[in-house]
């Protein structure tokens, strides 16, 4: 993560410049965004998350006090941000589980799938490829959230155990347990549920 | 040893079909973040920040772009009609 902050340029987001902040929320948009629909499994609720990110950024900027990595300290706000709104959408049952079949209907792929796809030429196999994608995407959602958390930051943020443990709040031994559970659930799920399809 | 040297092949793995599989955001939307920020900002501090046009441009050039033109424009209009006026 880019992260030397020039101490003049923290002093102006103290004082809640807001160019220095506009600047803030361009050099960070992008991770934030790709880590918050990740999070979320939805690029609407992505989007929506990670403007609040950046007003809460806004809003608290006093609280940053420089120990930590102000991409950390952006990407704690945007995993508290993710739970919260997961938890609602939870209890809004709107984030209920889908089958197979109704995702085939209704997903579009995933836009980092064409590469996988578009090295498959026979339908059958662009079939297969598909069905893959779509099967780690359900089992990735029924992981449990604090364990596909750490396993999202870790496989697809490319972050360090430290830099996870300061984002969560856990001691980087526990967060490579979790991620070592996590990877263990995802293949245990996506092993049941291609044989589901199979059968 | 580093995190990635931790890692075995199996999780690189995990790791491929992880990115290929999970959602990635809408390539339309980090345009629209900042001026979304902007907006919510003005309303949440009920017209406090980002009240003017200024406040809004996406980068510092922009003002100074605009600022130099003025000049020229000013430069330009003095010169026409300055003297003559005399």
């Amino acid at each position: 993560m880019t992260d030397d902050v020039d101490p003049k340029w923290l002093e102006r987001l103290y004082a809640r410049d807001e160019h220095a902040f506009s600047k803030l929320v361009l050099l960070h948009q992008a991770r934030i965004l790709a880590l918050t629909t990740r999070l979320l499994s939805s690029p609407s609720d992505g989007e929506e998350i990670t403007q609040e990110v950046f007003v809460q950024a806004f809003k608290h900027i006093d609280q940053f006090r420089g120990d930590a990595k102000l991409s950390t300290w952006l990407y704690r706000i945007a995993v508290n941000l993710c739970k919260n709104k997961n938890k609602y959408l939870r209890r809004r049952r709107v984030n209920e589980s889908t089958s197979l079949e109704e995702l085939h209907e209704t997903a579009q792929p995933a836009p980092g799938a064409h590469a996988t796809m578009a090295r498959v030429g026979r339908p059958d196999e662009l079939a297969s490829a598909r069905q893959l994608h779509d099967t780690v995407r359900i089992a990735i959602s029924q992981i449990d959230e604090a364990f596909r958390e750490c396993l999202i930051l870790r496989d697809v943020e490319e972050l360090s155990y430290e830099e996870i443990g300061e984002i969560t709040s856990l001691p980087p031994g526990t967060v490579k347990s979790r991620i070592f559970r996590a990877r263990a659930m995802l293949r245990e799920r996506i092993e049941e549920l291609l044989g589901r399809t199979k059968s | 040893m580093t995190d990635k040297a931790e890692d075995d092949k199996e999780h690189n793995d995990v790791r491929a079909l992880l990115k290929g599989a999970i959602p990635s955001p809408d390539p339309d939307a980090e345009a629209r973040v900042l001026p979304q920020v902007q907006r919510k900002l003005y309303a949440r501090s009920r017209g406090k920040f980002y009240r003017d046009g200024w406040s809004r441009a996406h980068s510092m050039p922009s003002v100074f772009l605009m600022a130099a033109t003025m000049l020229i424009v000013a430069l330009v209009v003095y010169l026409l009609l300055g003297p003559r006026g005399l």
